[in-house]
């Protein structure tokens, strides 16, 4: 197996690429890191105008952050990042596996700013224009058309956090994305720490609502009643059900731990934290597609016992050296959401280009193109998060780090983690993304490719030569690499040596296969259990309807209702789409009844991808067209993903295959998983955000065994 | 980029507050004013603000491509008198690179739109002065390369924002025959 390493004529004609001019030097974020056991942070969304490269100034929400560890309550010294005039992700946060994670979450966006941003459970308006007999433009309506609330854009200044790629209880103060943090322009954090550390410091973490301090629950339902009444009304609801409320005004405290044991042995967890690169972003239903493009993400590394082999390998001590780690936080930047817009907007004619204004710009770390410079023969680890909105509509995927990124001429690539989980030693020394062995589930060239929410950990090692190399995605350079100064060979880990790759740990060995038995509700339906991805697909319409093509906006079928088991999130009413006993291990299909591509994302835990099965157009014996199937099942040890690309499918002509259907060939993807350590609810939905805000989600449930599934519709949490 | 028009009352009269954005950009209207209002028919209640609206004319009236810039005016449906203006002006925007000029000429526009004056960053390379091109012709305001002796190809950075904002950070390659 070869790991794709240049030609020497490519390195020759990569170095000669000319002198970047201009290009600013790349920078890691500014970073907030855990002491002694804790993540203690403040991270504030506010708004401002800040400079995007290549567009100018433009009125933004961002995050702004800082360590809380002693903090006093008064203005902090030093604020990540410094300047936020100046365009950049949020700041990143580094734990250790084991951490306790305690973050004053605050929204002090100004509302004023932003049109549509009020919560009145209601879809986002938005409206071209058109001259009258007068010559005086008039309004055309162009959004919300056929979306409906909550399964469309709306609420955009309102907030939270998600902890992409953690491991904990999805309720209460965790990886609780089914809360709305409303804005309250004039909360400061200072009004907020006293009470904040009464929480932080209470021996259990709160569960309930009633666990929280009197004085944070009182001022909450003072702020929240004085934004309207209709939203105590509505917490007042849940919390006599026994839920956690909906509505939460400026302030809200994250706290969870990160599992972690010394052994397994009197370990209390089934699975702990996997340490690698992880994220956080806001996740508001309605809004995530908005937010991201606003840049409100961060990279949320984790560190535990594989940080500890690779500072072991090269001889860093307690932390990677200063030219070693480098964090690279990819996004896309647009201040509107491309559906409020007539179609000849997109980009003003730029549409998908790297360099233009438009959708399709692509940032590493607020910056275009930035400058990274390496030594020659020197080793770097590339911490890679994919912050865009996944989108591949406009261009052919600006929300995509396409494979030949990973193919630079000169430069030797080991992957060594994906999605924050470390490589067994069997996939470090195939290297399954790498040599192509797994289909990105794409319209790309095969090899590595990064979606949306995807992460991906490589050691990059720089040519012996001296020179200037593009790194192109989607045709475009996203980043120079400047390979200067004094010869520094560093070596690679021996990818034929057990002994240069760490043993995968025993919360990560592979899933067994499930028994039968062990299903999802309905208990009498079909197994492995289905879930599809679709659009268009109520009753009155064939499942694999296409959209007209964007000619013109507002044709039939187009923007297409995005589905998730031919409904979109909570259509019909409150309902829990997956319910799991703890503990219950299973096999889904995923099967994409489209054909375009879709990134399946569930929180909480990880999951195992089993098989890939793409579609292919061929002929038969007789020459008729028809659709066979390419299969990928792994060589190796099933790859762990917290996000996998579903190929799309193809409306072809079909003869014998039982699990075809209306000449459709759906993309499918199987994988295993285990709902292990933390009951509650959660989601799962399209990674592609503005599906997911326009419909491609699931609320997901984990009961205890001797609940199930008695508590699997209790009780179910209206949050939208 | 969404551009936020105040509705405010000054001397007992309600302003519209003129505004100017780009072809890509759209608007919306944050009322100060005690009374809703409803420009160009769209509902905006005190202290609050309204739906985006994307300004360029789209349909019959206006076929596209509009030549830009142009002055808009809008009324409010719920106060006859009322009115407002929106300037549009096309995207600042670098050309597509590379770009080739032809002996003997020695000038080729590397950006187009966007509002002057600009505020131009020097090329660093010494064949290469970066101008506004001439004011004659608004409708393709932009930027343009001026080169002296140049090389066979020339590549720099072109930086430079414009009066409303916008800015353009690209590596601009010619090919010079």
């Amino acid at each position: 197996m070869q790991v794709r390493t240049a030609l020497p004529i490519l390195v020759l004609y990569a170095a000669s690429m000319h002198a970047q001019t201009g290009s600013p030097p790349f920078v890691n974020p500014g970073e907030i890191a855990s002491h002694d056991g804790k993540l203690q942070a403040v991270i504030v969304v506010s708004d401002t105008d800040r400079v995007v490269p290549n567009v100018g100034k433009v009125h933004l929400r961002f995050f702004q952050g800082w360590d809380a560890k002693g903090w006093d309550g008064t203005q902090p010294a030093v604020k990540v990042p410094a300047n936020p005039a100046a365009f950049s992700p949020g700041p990143t946060l580094r734990a250790k596996a084991g951490d306790k994670v305690e973050i004053m979450f605050l929204n002090t966006t100004d509302d004023a700013n932003f049109p549509n941003t009020v919560a009145a459970g209601k879809c986002d308006q938005a409206f071209g224009t058109k001259k009258d007999a007068n010559g005086n433009l008039v309004n055309v309506p162009i959004y919300p058309l056929a979306d409906q609330y909550p399964n469309c854009f709306h609420a955009s200044s309102t907030a939270n956090l998600h902890f992409h790629g953690t491991h904990t209880t999805p309720d209460a103060l965790g990886d609780n994305v089914l809360i709305e943090v409303m804005p309250v322009k004039d909360t400061t954090p200072q009004k907020w720490n006293a009470v904040f550390k009464k929480i932080f410091a209470m021996p259990t973490i709160p569960t309930k609502w009633q666990e929280l301090p009197g004085e944070y629950r009182d001022e909450q339902e003072r702020l929240l009643k004085a934004k309207g009444q209709q939203y105590w009304d509505t917490n007042a609801k849940q919390i006599a059900l026994g839920q956690f409320p909906q509505y939460i005004a400026g302030a809200f405290p994250n706290a969870f731990i990160l599992p972690n044991c010394a052994t397994q042995d009197g370990c209390q967890y089934k699975a702990l934290q996997s340490p690698g690169t992880h994220w956080y972003h806001a996740h508001k239903h309605g809004s995530t597609a908005l937010h991201s493009l606003n840049g409100l993400a961060g990279a949320f590394i984790i560190e535990g016992t594989y940080d500890d082999f690779l500072k072991t390998f090269y001889h860093f001590g307690a932390t990677y050296g200063p030219d070693f780690e480098k964090v690279f936080v990819f996004q896309e930047i647009n201040p509107e959401q491309n559906l409020h817009r007539n179609i000849i907007n997109f980009g003003a004619g730029k549409a998908g280009s790297a360099t233009g204004p438009g959708p399709g710009q692509v940032l590493v770390n607020g910056l275009v193109a930035p400058t990274l410079t390496m030594r020659p023969g020197a080793v770097q680890l590339w911490r890679i998060v994919n912050a865009t909105p996944g989108s591949a509509f406009n261009g052919g995927g600006g929300g995509i780090i396409s494979p030949s990124f990973f193919q630079t001429a000169g430069f030797t690539f080991e992957q060594t983690a994906k999605d924050g989980v470390q490589f067994s030693q069997k996939n470090f020394s195939d290297q399954p993304f790498i040599s192509n062995q797994f289909p990105n589930g794409y319209n790309q060239p095969a090899g590595l490719m990064v979606a949306g929410g995807n992460r991906v950990d490589v050691l990059v090692k720089a040519p012996a030569a001296k020179g200037t190399y593009a790194f192109a995605s989607q045709g475009a350079t996203v980043l120079w690499v400047k390979v200067d100064g004094d010869p520094n060979d560093m070596p690679l880990p021996d990818r034929t040596k057990a002994s240069d790759w760490p043993a995968i740990p025993w919360y990560l060995t592979n899933l067994q296969q499930p028994p039968t038995a062990d299903r999802p509700l309905p208990l009498s339906g079909p197994y492995p259990h289905y879930v599809s991805f679709s659009w268009d697909a109520e009753s009155n319409r064939a499942v694999a309807a296409a959209p007209a093509a964007p000619a013109g906006k507002g044709t039939a079928g187009f923007p297409p209702k995005w589905t998730i088991d031919n409904r979109q999130f909570a259509e019909f009413g409150p309902l829990i789409d997956q319910c799991m006993p703890l503990n219950g291990l299973q096999d889904w299909v995923l099967e994409n009844h489209t054909t375009v591509m879709h990134s399946f994302h569930i929180h909480i835990n990880p999951f195992q991808v089993v098989s890939v099965e793409t579609p292919v157009q061929t002929t038969d014996a007789q020459g008729v067209p028809t659709v066979t199937y390419k299969t990928y099942t792994p060589a190796g040890d099933p790859i762990w993903q917290d996000v996998v690309s579903l190929p799309a499918g193809l409306a072809m002509p079909l003869t014998g295959s039982p699990t075809l259907t209306q000449g459709f060939a759906p993309g499918r993807v199987t994988i295993r998983h285990q709902f292990v350590d933390f009951t509650g609810t959660f989601v799962l939905h399209c990674h592609i955000l503005g599906h997911e805000d326009r419909g491609m989600m699931q609320l997901v449930r984990i009961v205890p065994l001797d609940r199930f599934p008695t508590d699997c519709q209790a009780a179910i949490p209206h949050h939208h | 980029m969404a551009t936020r028009i105040n509705i405010r009352r000054e001397g007992g009269a309600v302003v519209f507050d003129p505004a100017e954005v780009t072809f890509s950009g759209v608007v919306f209207w944050f009322n100060a004013d005690s009374e809703p209002h409803a420009p160009m028919g769209i509902d905006v209640q005190p202290n609050q603000t309204s739906s985006s609206v994307q300004p360029v004319p789209t349909g019959s009236a206006a076929p596209l491509p509009v030549p830009l810039p142009e002055s808009f005016s809008y009324q409010c449906t719920l106060h006859a008198g009322e009115s407002g203006t929106i300037s549009i002006y096309n995207d600042f925007v670098p050309n597509l690179s590379p770009l080739a000029v032809t002996k003997p000429a020695t000038t080729v526009q590397v950006a187009t739109g966007g509002k002057p004056p600009y505020v131009i960053a020097p090329s660093g390379e010494p064949s290469v002065a970066l101008v506004e091109t001439p004011q004659s012709a608004i409708a393709d305001a932009g930027i343009n390369a001026v080169l002296t002796d140049p090389p066979a190809t020339i590549t720099f950075r072109l930086s430079a924002t414009d009066a409303l904002g916008g800015a353009v950070d690209s590596d601009v390659t010619i090919n010079v025959s």
